[in-house]
């Protein structure tokens, strides 16, 4: 990460562009020499006949050379037409951002849960640095950063669920569920568990950042003069360490998004990470494609605009 | 920096967190590579009748499946596969990461620049969606996991590769031996690569632990070893219908990964403070 020189951030954008294009290709090519043929859904129902399908092969422009579909598609991509789903025709983009609501509610409160609880513990951490607080929220960061999202979650289920009975198990769909409180109380499961997995993101920067800026002359100053230690926190300490976490943003979003993917299948939650494993269940290529692009783009743009951010935000980059 | 092999083991074996991980990563793995010959029921063997018993039912210790196969027996069996997937991809991206970073750090221009510029930018990816779509194309196997999982995690050693060489190459003794006219041969594999290997070795160690917890979410999912052959993610496959009525189906080999991960991680952390005791005190 460390690079903030801004021609570097530029040139880092580019080549992220470049790889993406390079991404979307191999994708592409992959998923057309996949089994499981898109036409495949058509082959069996009843009293089709192989001209019927020579014709929904034309209409879904699977009868031309590989390289003109990509062309085809990349051209969609950019004009906004991300193509249509295999299962129902109804249009990619629609079909995504439709479950993004529930992603970004899903991604929020994780966020808020991880980042809360990364900086108290990288915070802690540092302030007592080698002893034993510092021993013990390290190897708490350790173990939530060995934890399989799916497991943890299993294990929430198990016990805020099933044994207490304080939360749904998930399917967060149900009819009658649409009060606020019903939609908290099927939101706090997967919210934590995303939450917890991704706590360390942030506690182990925060915890180099702070020990970094403890070390510094400002600091021992600041406490010579006699400030109180609960001022120094709040005012060089948090200061000078949230700035180089700026572009931490942009590491955590991919875990987010990974996390989401696999918390979103444990507990039936309606976003796109659900819909990517149930797409790519149903072959329904446009889709996994579609979904592939939109957040390998969305993590390319936030990294990009994290890095730049904090560009803009340390005068010493810009020296 | 020279580091000396028995006074690095005596650092790691003086604090609880080197020496617990330390001795607890040899014993999994001959207990998963023995564990068909220690154990009384097949891992395949089926038994109706004693479906669902819990851990110490019956001399299983830890109780049977849905079909009544004996779960220690599964769980030993798909430590085999998931150890074997996590040692051989990082063995493998290893291997190339070193090559690479070592390439981009010895020379400056071109090459580094687009090497450092390139995993940069893939690390910037949401490697899990990438990993699933080639999990579900290609054919399911361990030596497809293996492949892709080495596909996207080559590039944290190759960092780590580089930017120690860069270290390495601008040492006084390393410009000494340069101007005495040693050829680049003798310089990388006499000088550099035996002063980066401990950093390498704990990049690999840390990395052993994510390849595990990768082939457990692939397989969890679903495309990764396919049933009857275990992993340890796909026991967890069908844990979440049971788990009302058996919820040590879900949490035995949950419990195991997270055991098993988190040792090779404090191992890694262990590791590097037992090769550079200076940075402890940091």
């Amino acid at each position: 990460m460390g690079n903030g020189n801004l021609l570097y951030v530029l040139r880092l954008g580019g080549v992220k562009i470049l790889l993406l294009l390079l991404v979307s290709m191999a994708g592409f090519t992959l998923l057309h020499l996949a089994p499981g043929d898109p036409l495949s859904q058509f082959t069996l129902a009843p009293g089709m006949t192989a001209e019927r399908l020579a014709q929904i092969a034309h209409g879904m422009g699977l009868d031309q050379p590989l390289w003109r579909q990509y062309l085809h598609w990349l051209h969609g991509i950019m004009t906004g037409d991300w193509g249509h789903s295999f299962r129902d025709q109804s249009p990619v983009l629609g079909i995504i951002v439709s479950h993004l609501t529930a992603t970004i509610e899903l991604g929020l409160a994780a966020l808020g849960i991880s980042f809360s609880l990364g900086l108290g513990m990288g915070l802690m951490g540092a302030l007592r640095a080698g002893r034993a607080v510092d021993d013990v929220t390290s190897v708490i960061s350790i173990i939530l950063f060995s934890l399989p999202t799916f497991w943890l979650g299993l294990v929430f289920i198990y016990i805020f669920s099933v044994r207490l009975q304080w939360f749904p198990t998930g399917n967060f769909s149900s009819p009658g569920d649409r009060s606020i409180v019903g939609y908290l109380r099927h939101l706090a499961l997967p919210a934590l568990t995303l939450g917890l997995v991704s706590v360390p993101v942030w506690s182990r920067y925060m915890r180099t950042f702070a020990g970094e800026i403890l070390k510094q002359d400002q600091i021992r100053t600041a406490r010579a003069l006699g400030l109180s230690s609960g001022r120094i926190i709040v005012h060089r300490l948090l200061r000078g360490a949230l700035l180089p976490m700026i572009p931490v943003a942009g590491i955590y979003l991919p875990t987010l998004l990974s996390g989401a993917l696999v918390t979103e299948t444990v507990f039936s939650w309606p976003g796109i990470g659900r819909l990517f494993l149930d797409s790519l269940q149903y072959r329904d290529y446009p889709v996994v494609m579609g979904v592939l692009m939109f957040s390998a783009i969305l993590v390319l743009v936030s990294s990009t605009l994290a890095e730049l951010l904090h560009h803009v935000a340390d005068p010493r980059l810009r020296a | 920096m020279t580091v000396q092999l028995p006074s690095v083991l005596r650092r790691l074996l003086a604090h609880p967190r080197g020496m617990v991980p330390t001795l607890y990563v040899p014993t999994i793995i001959v207990l998963c590579g023995l564990g068909p010959w220690l154990l009384p029921f097949g891992e395949l063997h089926v038994d109706l009748y004693h479906r669902f018993l819990p851990p110490l039912g019956n001399g299983h210790l830890l109780g049977t499946d849905e079909i009544g196969r004996d779960v220690l027996s599964r769980v030993l069996m798909g430590g085999r596969v998931s150890l074997l997937v996590g040692l051989v991809s990082t063995a493998i991206s290893t291997l190339i990461g070193t090559t690479v970073g070592i390439v981009a750090g010895y020379h400056a221009g071109l090459a580094r620049f687009l090497i450092t510029t390139v995993i940069d930018a893939v690390l910037c990816f949401p490697v899990v969606f990438l990993l699933l779509t080639l999990a579900a194309v290609l054919h399911p196997g361990i030596g497809t996991i293996i492949g892709i999982i080495t596909l996207v995690s080559w590039m944290e050693v190759a960092r780590v590769a580089q930017s120690q060489t860069r270290i390495v190459r601008r040492q006084d003794y390393v410009t000494a031996v340069v101007a005495m006219g040693a050829g680049d041969a003798q310089v990388l594999f006499r000088e550099i690569l035996p002063n980066i290997l401990p950093a390498i070795i704990v990049s690999a160690t840390l990395n052993i632990a994510r390849a595990i917890l990768l082939e457990s979410y692939v397989s969890y999912l679903g495309y990764g070893i396919q049933p009857p052959d275990a992993s340890w993610g796909n026991l967890l496959n069908n844990a979440q219908e049971y788990l009302e009525s058996d919820p040590w189906l879900a949490i035995i080999p949950g419990a195991v990964i997270v055991l098993t991960v988190v040792m090779f991680n404090l191992l890694g952390d262990a590791l590097r403070d037992a090769i550079d005791p200076s940075r402890r005190s940091s």
